[in-house]
């Protein structure tokens, strides 16, 4: 385990130093932000309307309506940054042992006191710290941008709070909760094709298409998409927990996910990660480094 | 105890026998070369000893662990591949910085210490990615020696270099054997690694044809000599003629065709005396009518012996110089050999 350790240090230290990754960071923060904008232009554009409109009638112009309930477009931008965000973890994890491998870099650090379980479990350190990262900033970045365009509160309807401040807030971190397991086990999957794959751009194109395939097709699998963890992630046909809870904040009456479903979201994505974690090790450690 | 000790090693790349029964021994100390032409299995050779590649039979120990576990040396062994696997990103300091925490040990060598060491202690600030091919190479040999290795791989650390990165590199290799660290280098450039080892192993065809000291192999393989003499033929007959000396040829006149050269009998110009058998020399060539050039195996006479039976015999010498027998000729040598056992040595 001192091994794994010493290679997430050493890669969190390489990722810490690179362009690239901060360019990435403060991309899916534009993202989550643009994402909430949008909704923000959405509501002005809808009263630019309704204000034209009593014009040309002769009506008195409509009063500026205030700031609408920022749970949901916050969760929409936050999901916006997590789809992007999800993609961007799938290209990472999917290159980092097959480019280490074609550069020699795994070499190094085989050679010099890591076990190649090691090489693997420092990497799977290095996607704990990933997903929290791009949950973080793309989060922040729509709360930040939520925060100053709308207003976080109760849920009501034609005067009838629906649900008060403090449910949307439990029901928000269970959802957020939720998205964490399938996160990981994306990043599980990614560990395993590349393991699997000889080359970088090989190993991203094969996790891509996988995962693009999936989810462009999981509409035809019916309940039974829910057997594989993909199914709960952010993506662009979005059935995760968090999506769900943009619903409720709408106040969409058929939104959220049953007991059931909730539990799969949270115990299915963890067995399915292990099994793919123990694949790339197993692969990894018979492969010529 | 060895440091790196191979023991009966054997690795088949599908029906390819990259290498076969290949045993070898460093020791301590030793700058050991690794030796053979391209595709004889020295990277496959030092990728089964450094447990990165599984192999089908054999034993190898890496300072006292089974290769395979290589990983619980715990930095005391470095190694620099062919191709320099770099973080292109990264400045060469943050490449250090990138390893040392792989390593995960405290002590020994730092970063400036070994930039020193290794000459580019000025690029510390510069990307991987902008350096030039000897630099990289000295990068990846300044990332090697972090810490305390005692053991350093070199996978052809030459290759690719220019004559003044090939002799930067060489003297740098002299100081670090200097500094009391084990070298194992593998390269296929005999002349610049004769400069260096004291031990060698030379692979052909994934085989193990020797395993020495450089001293004993060039030892016993005696000097040659390399004659202008006129007439030629007297000289030839002159030489002969002394006790002690091995084998006298007279090398085919110039313009001479090498089918003709190698057609006529007794005229191998080329073939050193382990190869032909010493003294093995019973035809006489035709020679020329006047001056010519010999090639004498000459034993245990010495040169100016030769040189002052030629003169008192009426020859007139107007050049007499002592080749000195090379790792490069040697290796020859023992290319013929192998070939000649039936083992297939790319041409």
């Amino acid at each position: 385990m001192n091994g794994a350790f010493r290679v997430f240090r050493a890669e969190a230290y390489r990722l810490s130093r690179s362009r690239t990754a901060w360019l990435a960071g403060l991309f899916l923060a534009a993202v989550a932000a643009l994402r909430v904008l949008a909704a923000h232009a959405a509501d002005m554009s809808a009263h630019a309307s309704a204000l034209q409109r009593a014009l040309s009638q002769g009506k008195a112009a409509p009063p500026m309506p205030p700031p609408g309930n920022a749970w949901a477009p916050f969760t929409d931008g936050w999901l916006a940054g997590l789809t992007v965000g999800t993609l961007l973890l799938l290209i990472a994890s999917a290159r980092t042992i097959a480019a280490d491998r074609e550069t020699g870099l795994l070499r190094l650090a085989s050679t010099r006191s890591v076990s190649r379980a090691g090489l693997v479990l420092g990497r799977l350190l290095q996607g704990v710290l990933l997903v929290a990262l791009v949950m973080l900033v793309t989060g922040l970045a729509a709360w930040l941008a939520a925060n100053a365009l709308f207003q976080f509160g109760p849920l009501v309807e034609d005067r009838y709070e629906i649900l008060s401040a403090a449910e949307l807030r439990t029901e928000f971190w269970r959802a957020a909760g939720a998205t964490v397991p399938p996160l990981l086990a994306t990043w599980c999957f990614g560990l395993a094709v590349s393991a699997l794959l000889g080359s970088g751009i090989g190993a991203v194109s094969v996790a891509l298409a996988t995962w693009l395939g999936f989810d462009l097709f999981k509409e035809a699998l019916g309940e039974h998409q829910y057997t594989c963890f993909a199914a709960f992630n952010p993506s662009f046909v979005d059935h995760s927990c968090l999506k769900q809870f943009a619903g409720i904040a709408r106040g969409l009456s058929d939104a959220g996910y049953s007991d059931s479903l909730y539990a799969l979201n949270l115990w299915l994505p963890g067995p399915q990660a292990l099994v793919l974690l123990m694949l790339a090790i197993w692969v990894t450690s018979r492969r010529p480094l | 105890m060895s440091v790196l000790a191979v023991h009966s090693l054997s690795k088949s790349y599908g029906a390819t026998r990259a290498v076969q029964d290949v045993s070898l021994s460093v020791e301590r100390g030793d700058v050991y070369g690794l030796l053979g032409p391209n595709g004889s299995g020295k990277t496959t050779t030092l990728c089964c000893a450094l447990g990165l590649l599984a192999f089908d039979s054999g034993s190898i120990e890496i300072l006292g662990v089974p290769a395979s576990a290589i990983h619980r040396t715990a930095g005391r062994v470095a190694v620099v591949f062919d191709g320099a696997t770099l973080v292109d990103g990264l400045t060469c300091r943050q490449n250090l910085r990138y390893a040392r925490r792989l390593l995960g040990h405290d002590g020994g060598r730092g970063e400036d210490e070994v930039l020193a060491l290794t000459g580019i202690a000025e690029l510390g600030d510069r990307r991987a990615g902008r350096l030039s091919l000897g630099q990289r190479r000295r990068l990846s040999i300044a990332r090697a020696l972090l810490g305390r290795p005692e053991l350093l791989v070199l996978d052809e650390p030459l290759s690719g270099l220019d004559t003044v990165g090939v002799r930067g590199m060489l003297e740098l290799f002299r100081k670090l054997s200097g500094g009391g660290l084990t070298l194992v280098v593998s390269s296929h450039r005999l002349h610049e690694m004769e400069s260096i080892v004291n031990r060698v192993a030379i692979l052909l065809g994934g085989r193990l044809v020797r395993e020495s000291s450089l001293d004993e192999l060039l030892a016993g393989r005696r000097p040659r000599l390399d004659v202008s003499v006129a007439p030629a033929a007297r000289a030839l007959a002159l030489v002969r003629a002394l006790p002690g000396i091995e084998r006298a040829e007279l090398l085919p006149p110039a313009g001479a065709s090498a089918a003709s050269a190698a057609a006529a009998p007794g005229a191998t110009a080329t073939a050193p005396p382990a190869a032909a058998g010493a003294g093995a020399t019973a035809a006489t060539p035709a020679a020329p009518a006047d001056g010519g050039r010999l090639e004498i195996w000459p034993g245990d006479v010495p040169p100016a012996a030769i040189n002052r039976a030629l003169v008192a015999g009426g020859c007139d010498v107007s050049a007499l110089s002592v080749e000195r027998l090379t790792l490069q000729s040697v290796f020859e040598s023992l290319v013929d050999q192998a070939r000649a056992a039936g083992v297939q040595v790319p041409a």
